[in-house]
């Protein structure tokens, strides 16, 4: 018996063997390069090049699985791999880094980024170096945020939010509540790797509803190691007494992967430049999630749970017309810290549930994959201490069947998002009644890419059926939605240039907030009103961008033009219900949004170490039917990041100092508003951070926000429009470290 | 191998130690007010008392006085802060004025 189980583990232990795949990486001057991330994008795994730039993968990798080697200072590259070539990748230097404008080739869970303006922000080390995730992906180029506070932040994409903007987490539509500017993200960083960012309408393959853009964030990889990894960090911020912790682990034996992540954050009531603080600006959140594959051969199978918990408070609430609060009433002169952690009213109660099971089958020229998601998010809003003022629950099922076939130069893309939507009141009052929706929207993608040519084509149909029938609220309704939409790409590369053109259309079917609202919302302080008669808004894009890029200096043009027909708005009443303004849902004939951005990244040939980015977003909103402007449009703006890399002085690693960053914005001022809002003053911030690092393990950053305590209130602040303009936060410091194992 | 699972066991027990402490309880007792909107978009408060003549309302007797259909007694004037009166009396949403129990910014 003995020498049967002896001779069966020789045996699995001789098929590993045999089954390992072998690769080397190297530099242009043929020396290994050591610590390059070798990501097996189909399978989302990730590997490490050794001191000699060799890696291994523990099982084979199927034929023509896409690889992408990237590592800070080399241009990245995908490859697709076949067992038949020698397996050997040649890195090239590079000192300027703009992959988050898709300069370098990189995988892309949104397409080819050849052949799409796909914009990418690595979240990996967000926690250690940002104030919060939102925050780090407004560090791009006509990127903004609506927010009141670190507790509550969502993101704008060239002037377009809220239903406009879909996001997507490990290939699920998050759908919660996202209608109003007071129901934040849904999810912190905790375990991501990446958001990949499509501007405007062209993100096909992920619904046509993105008419603002498509957020999609995805877990850092599961990783083919030995050695048990993970990490733990901490950190604190004294503009709100903020502390938050996380820890993750990934582990992965044999076929198994295994990854798992916590986080706990609690938060105070911000601190504004003239030293009181925004009462009830306050929250709490907790996240748990756990990643598990299995991988065998050709089929892999991925099962995800994340679970999302938040306390969020609701401040500058008033009972009285905004503009009449006086700031003296909604901010604290001090901070009494055995109450102000506390939750008090109103304040959100927010529970988010995802499950995802994924499927990928790769043979040759096919990978089959399925997707399946559930997302459950229950949010209460409370503005008495008794009863919530609403108590939703929206749950979300999604089935993506998707299939890939190349054939030489061509691929395709075949599949369908099928989702069923329901949203449930669970107490008598409501805001939005009881409403459910089936979505169907079958899809054709084509790339073609040859030599320094691509093009890419895509059109999908969705069908949408929208019903409510609910007795409280006096609302029975039935209606169908059906529209096609569209994207077609060329790209070309001469040289060190590359020319992208783009022109997509896509559709939007009125929510359920914008037919059905009736009652006050108090986090917005409004009396919202639905209309039932609304139909679908109308987009369609052109966009070109212009890249250009050498060792040192990257340059990148991306001008763009929106036209939307029928865009639909909530705008302000003269009439009063419970001393709430009244609002009614309506739409415009039509809007334009063009702007330009530019990207610029130098490099100095005799400094290496320094990095100096810059992005300039200019962008105008006309509403063709209305004296006024959109709402929430974001002022133009320049951002600028300086980066001083000490890791090539010894005088200086020797007193353990890693980096120093500067981060500027200069905001113009916004003088294009909508009805209800006014204009808004330019202004500059400055933040600066020291990063240390303590050995490779032991990471560290020192950050000082808002250097000069500059009183500034975002044009994009979702209280703006309160006493004049509730100020963001004034100077504070931060700590952060991270311990990784 | 032996440390990874203890790290791990570790780890998992910190976590939902992590996720099932510190919740906050709701059972507090809190100081409510009448408010009348006036006519230039600004508040007027009276603080109230309970039952037995405190500041706080607590339990069931917050339930009642947060009711929308709830009318407060009110049987000694009360005086705001900036100096209006407000005659003992029945007041609630019917009659144009509200109860409310949040807390308020530290003065």
């Amino acid at each position: 018996m003995k020498n049967i189980l002896l001779v069966s583990f020789l045996m699995m232990h001789t098929f590993n063997l045999f089954s390992q795949t072998k690769g080397q990486v190297i530099d242009s001057n043929n020396f290994p390069v050591k610590d390059v991330n070798v990501f097996l994008s189909d399978q989302n795994i990730l590997l490490y090049s050794n001191n000699d730039g060799t890696f291994i993968s523990k099982q084979d990798i199927p034929n023509n699985s896409y690889i992408h080697f990237y590592k800070f200072g080399y241009a990245s590259k995908v490859i697709k791999y076949t067992s038949d070539q020698q397996f050997k990748v040649i890195l090239e230097d590079l000192h300027i880094n703009l992959d988050e404008v898709g300069v370098v080739e990189s995988f892309s869970e949104l397409g080819n980024t050849k052949l799409t303006n796909i914009e990418k922000k690595s979240l990996k080390d967000v926690f250690l170096k940002n104030n919060s995730m939102v925050e780090s992906i407004a560090q791009l180029a006509g990127v903004d945020i609506v927010s009141s506070g670190l507790g509550i932040q969502k993101v704008v994409v060239r002037g377009l939010s809220g239903m406009r903007v879909v996001t997507y987490l490990n290939g699920m539509q998050i759908n919660n509540q996202q209608w109003a500017n007071d129901h934040g993200i849904g999810f912190t960083d905790l375990g991501l790797g990446e958001v990949e960012l499509i501007k405007g309408s062209s993100a096909l393959k992920y619904g046509s509803e993105a008419i603002g853009g498509l957020l999609y964030f995805k877990d850092s990889p599961f990783i083919s190691s030995d050695k048990l990894k993970g990490f733990f960090a901490t950190k604190f911020n004294n503009s709100s007494y903020l502390s938050s912790s996380q820890f993750g682990i990934k582990w992965n034996k044999n076929n198994f992967y295994f990854n798992l992540y916590g986080q706990y954050s609690l938060s105070s009531d911000y601190r504004l430049p003239n030293n009181t603080y925004l009462f009830n600006s306050r929250f709490n959140q907790k996240a748990f999630k756990f990643s598990v594959a299995h991988r065998y051969k050709k089929l892999q199978n991925i099962f995800m749970y994340q679970y999302h918990n938040e306390i969020t408070g609701i401040p500058a609430h008033a009972h009285v017309d905004p503009a009449d609060v006086n700031i003296s009433d909604i901010t604290s002169s001090f901070l009494d810290l055995s109450t102000d952690f506390k939750a008090t009213r109103p304040t959100q109660f927010i529970n988010n549930q995802l499950f995802i099971y994924k499927l990928n089958y790769l043979n040759n020229n096919i990978k089959l994959s399925l997707h399946a998601g559930h997302f459950i998010n229950t949010l209460q809003e409370y503005e008495k201490w008794s009863s919530p003022a609403f108590d939703l629950t929206i749950s979300n099922t999604q089935i993506t069947p998707n299939i890939r076939y190349k054939l030489d130069r061509l691929t395709f893309n075949l599949g369908s998002q099928i989702s069923v939507l329901d949203n449930k009141n669970n107490e008598d009052l409501r805001l939005v009644p009881d409403a459910s929706s089936l979505n169907i929207g079958p899809y054709f993608i084509l790339d073609y890419e040859k030599n320094n040519f691509g093009y890419n084509s895509g059109i999908r149909y969705d069908y949408k059926s929208l019903k409510s029938e609910d007795n409280i609220s006096n609302v029975i309704y039935d209606n169908e939605f059906s529209n096609t939409s569209f994207s077609t790409g060329v790209f070309y590369k001469f040289n060190d240039n590359v020319f992208r053109l783009t022109y997509s259309g896509a559709f939007r079917a009125p929510h359920f907030s914008e037919l059905f609202s009736d009652g006050v919302h108090h986090g917005t302080n409004r009396y919202e009103l639905g209309n039932q008669n609304l139909d679908i808004e109308y987009a369609s894009q052109y966009e070109f961008k212009y890249q250009w890029s050498n060792e040192h200096f990257g340059f990148v043009l991306n001008p763009f033009l929106q036209n939307i027909s029928d865009f639909i708005s909530i705008v302000p009443t003269d009439s009063f219900n419970n001393s709430f303004r009244v609002y009614n849902y309506m739409q415009y004939n039509k809007v334009e949004i063009k702007g330009v951005e530019i990207n610029l990244h130098y490099h100095p040939h005799q400094l290496h170490n320094l990095h100096f980015e810059q992005s300039y977003s200019f962008l105008q909103t006309i509403n063709k039917d209305d004296q006024y402007g959109l709402a929430l449009v974001p002022a133009n703006s320049i951002k600028t990041n300086i980066l001083f890399d000490f890791n090539e002085y010894e005088r200086l690693v020797k007193y353990k100092l890693d980096y120093f960053s500067l981060f500027h914005i200069y905001k113009f001022s916004q003088e294009d508003f909508a009805e209800y809002e006014e204009l808004t003053k330019s202004y500059n911030l400055i933040n600066l951070q020291l990063g240390l690092k303590f050995n490779d393990k032991l990471l560290c950053s020192i950050g000082l926000n808002n250097l000069f305590n500059k009183q500034y209130s975002p044009h994009t602040s979702r209280i703006r429009s309160v006493a004049g303009g509730v100020p963001n936060a004034g100077r504070s410091f931060n700590i952060n470290l991270k311990y990784e194992f | 191998m032996k440390k990874s699972n203890y790290l791990l066991s570790a780890i998992v027990a910190c976590s939902i130690a992590l996720m099932s402490s510190c919740s906050s309880s709701d059972e507090d007792c809190h100081e409510c007010h009448i408010a009348l909107e006036n006519s230039d978009g600004t508040e007027t408060m009276w603080e109230i008392s309970n039952s037995s003549g405190g500041e706080d309302f607590c339990a069931n007797e917050l339930i009642t006085v947060e009711d929308p259909a709830y009318l407060h007694t009110v049987t000694d004037t009360l005086t705001s802060a900036d100096g209006l009166v407000l005659l003992p009396g029945e007041y609630g949403v019917s009659n144009g004025y509200e109860i409310h129990c949040e807390e308020h910014a530290h003065e």
